[in-house]
């Protein structure tokens, strides 16, 4: 019984760490119908940028970072994206090529195979429900899901978030109706950015800063943004339920390294069985 | 097709003319010509076809893994232990990626193909799979194939052969089938034809060309540990290798793959591995988007005025025996 309630609270702290960190991808994606395998790369440049300005101006670095790495995804569309975002194999490939490129920059300025660790806000644990849990998990579970939350009303209440949701389910309608697809990229590529730098934080905390942390993510990204469906805030919050659950079980009951094994065995059951995702869309 | 044939013929000279001139660096010619079968291999699919296979090693390492297995673990004869290699190898990795690009339509299958090699190198590692894989560590020592001019040799005939078994597929209708879907599915769907089908045919031969290059260079390396099987370094490698030289074009790949691996060479003295990739997949970076078809296109051009001007010579001197 206590395992269980550990794979469930767990679970779903899990997951709104993976929302924060995946909200961008999968939206980006939605939008351009392209997978920017650049972005969990960026994510492990946020933990190693947090680690180092921590010790110099303490916790501002989250927010630092944050702005930065809104910046960072901002440079990234305009040079990179922008210029090929017709041709989605193109896209695919060139932040292939970029993400390893930004890993052995990283690899050669701080030492692979070394793990750097935070500072954490809170270092207490806590119990919920008698399982304890580190309060610094318990505070990103929190604001993750805040975000999340804010996300969704953001796209079901505002004009930008409508445009945000409409462009993937029809590009060619969205440009007869007036909208600016690349203005729209460029809002979600910031904001997701910075979302990718909050998360950065939490999960490079939890689980240590190196140079190979972002491969791991990947498989989160894609796995969250085929389960809950390319485009979908509100999918994508059921989808990081699932998978945070599922990836949590794993690690308890078998072995932490055959997580990703499970991790693209649902991906693929949902691209074979259900290519929609659990309210998305079709993807690729 | 005997065009073909010379073309493969003269490739093989050039390989062997490489093997006599670098006897001092064998091992670094050995891997060139592996790594050259791994390329070649890839773009047999990926430039033929229209998918993106990033999940290439697959193949490399199941038939590599199946090898080192039977080999440590049983101590079956090395003969034996790379035919079973190369089947398992060829069909477990077809069975796997055949019904998925079937199924799965667009990046997505780009996608799963290169997640199922991080997917597949952490459970190798595992501690489920330890037992049988030896995890980080590997396998190792297993019966081994030496570095020799006779093994670098041998593989140039091997990587040739293949070359010519490719393009005489190409040449085939199957090929001509796959060539037409590759730019409208549609219109050989009309035809009455599933271009998956043809398509699955030029994974399979793909497969098997990696499955026979992975069981040796296992073997050859003395260990198979997830660095020379499933490790997306390794696939990364191979599809970079393949873009430096050109995709669309098997030569175009193997040259990519000399080209890489004696940069590598060059550059090993003076730095490290990271800087080394770092290079590496920069130069892919760049050629990719400056030189889409690869360094051997830059060739096209003098060959086709070479030939020309052959042409002409023998025009001209077939006018004046006439006069």
């Amino acid at each position: 019984m206590d395992s269980v309630l550990y794979v469930l609270i767990y679970g779903v702290i899990f997951a709104s760490l993976y929302g924060m960190m995946t909200v961008g991808f999968n939206l980006i994606c939605g939008l351009g119908g392209f997978f920017d395998i650049a972005l969990p790369a960026y994510l492990m440049v946020a933990a190693f940028a947090i680690v180092k300005l921590m010790p110099h101006i303490g916790h501002w670095s989250v927010l630092v970072v944050m702005i930065g790495m809104g910046a960072l995804c901002l440079v990234h569309y305009l040079v990179f994206i922008r210029p090929q975002r017709e041709n989605p194999y193109r896209v695919f490939f060139a932040t292939i090529l970029l993400a390893l490129g930004v890993e052995s920059i990283m690899a050669l300025v701080f030492t692979a195979g070394y793990t750097f660790k935070s500072t954490p806000m809170i270092s207490s644990n806590v119990e919920l429900l008698g399982v304890p849990v580190r309060g610094e998990l318990i505070l990103g579970g929190a604001i993750g899901w805040v975000a999340l939350f804010a996300l969704l009303y953001v796209t079901t209440h505002t004009n930008i978030g409508r445009a945000i949701v409409a462009i993937p389910q029809s590009a060619r309608g969205s440009d007869v109706i007036g909208l600016d697809v690349v203005k729209i990229q460029m809002l979600v590529y910031c904001v997701g950015g910075m979302l990718l730098g909050l998360g950065a934080y939490f999960y490079g905390g939890y689980i240590g800063t190196s140079v190979h942390m972002w491969v791991y993510p990947m498989v989160i990204m894609f796995t969250i943004a085929t389960v809950g469906g390319l485009g979908s805030v509100k999918g994508m919050m059921y989808a990081t339920l699932l998978i945070g659950t599922i990836e949590v079980a794993t690690v308890t009951y078998i072995d932490p390294r055959i997580r990703a094994f499970v991790l693209l065995g649902t991906a693929l059951a949902f691209l074979i069985y259900r290519p929609k995702g659990i309210s998305g869309l079709r993807i690729g | 097709m005997a065009r073909d044939l010379y073309k493969w013929i003269a490739t093989l000279l050039v390989l062997l003319l490489v093997v006599v001139l670098l006897r001092g660096q064998l091992s670094f010619v050995i891997t060139a010509t592996f790594f050259g079968i791994f390329a070649m291999s890839w773009s047999f699919f990926t430039g033929f076809s229209g998918y993106l296979n990033l999940g290439h090693v697959i193949f490399c390492g199941l038939a590599g893994y199946t090898s080192a297995i039977l080999n440590y673990h049983l101590g079956w004869p090395l003969w034996l232990c790379l035919v079973l290699g190369v089947v398992v190898g060829t069909l477990g990795g077809w069975l796997y990626l055949n019904p998925i690009h079937k199924r799965i339509t667009g990046l997505s299958f780009e996608m799963v193909s290169f997640l199922t090699i991080v997917a597949l190198s952490n459970l190798v590692a595992s501690s489920i799979a330890s037992p049988v894989t030896g995890g980080n560590i590997g396998l190792s020592p297993l019966d081994g194939i030496y570095s020799s001019v006779g093994l670098a040799a041998g593989l140039a005939v091997l990587l040739c052969a293949m070359g010519f078994l490719f393009t005489w597929f190409l040449r085939s209708n199957s090929g001509k089938v796959i060539e037409f879907a590759k730019e409208d599915k549609t219109i050989v769907r009309h035809a009455g034809a599933d271009p998956h089908q043809y398509t699955g045919r030029l994974l399979l031969w793909s497969g098997l060309a990696a499955s026979i290059g992975g069981v040796l260079y296992v073997h050859y390396s003395g260990a198979a540990v997830v660095s020379n099987t499933f490790a997306l370094a390794f696939m990364i490698r191979i599809v970079v290798m393949a873009i430096i030289g050109g995709r669309f074009d098997l030569r175009g790949s193997i040259l990519g793959a000399y080209l890489v691996v004696f940069l590598g060479m060059e550059l090993m003295p003076h730095m490290d591995a990271y800087a080394q990739y770092l290079i590496i997949y920069g130069i892919g970076f760049v050629i990719y988007f400056l030189v889409p078809r690869g360094l051997i296109s830059l060739l096209e051009v003098p060959w086709r005025y070479l030939s020309q001007s052959v042409r002409l010579t023998r025009r001209v001197a077939d006018e004046k025996s006439n006069v």
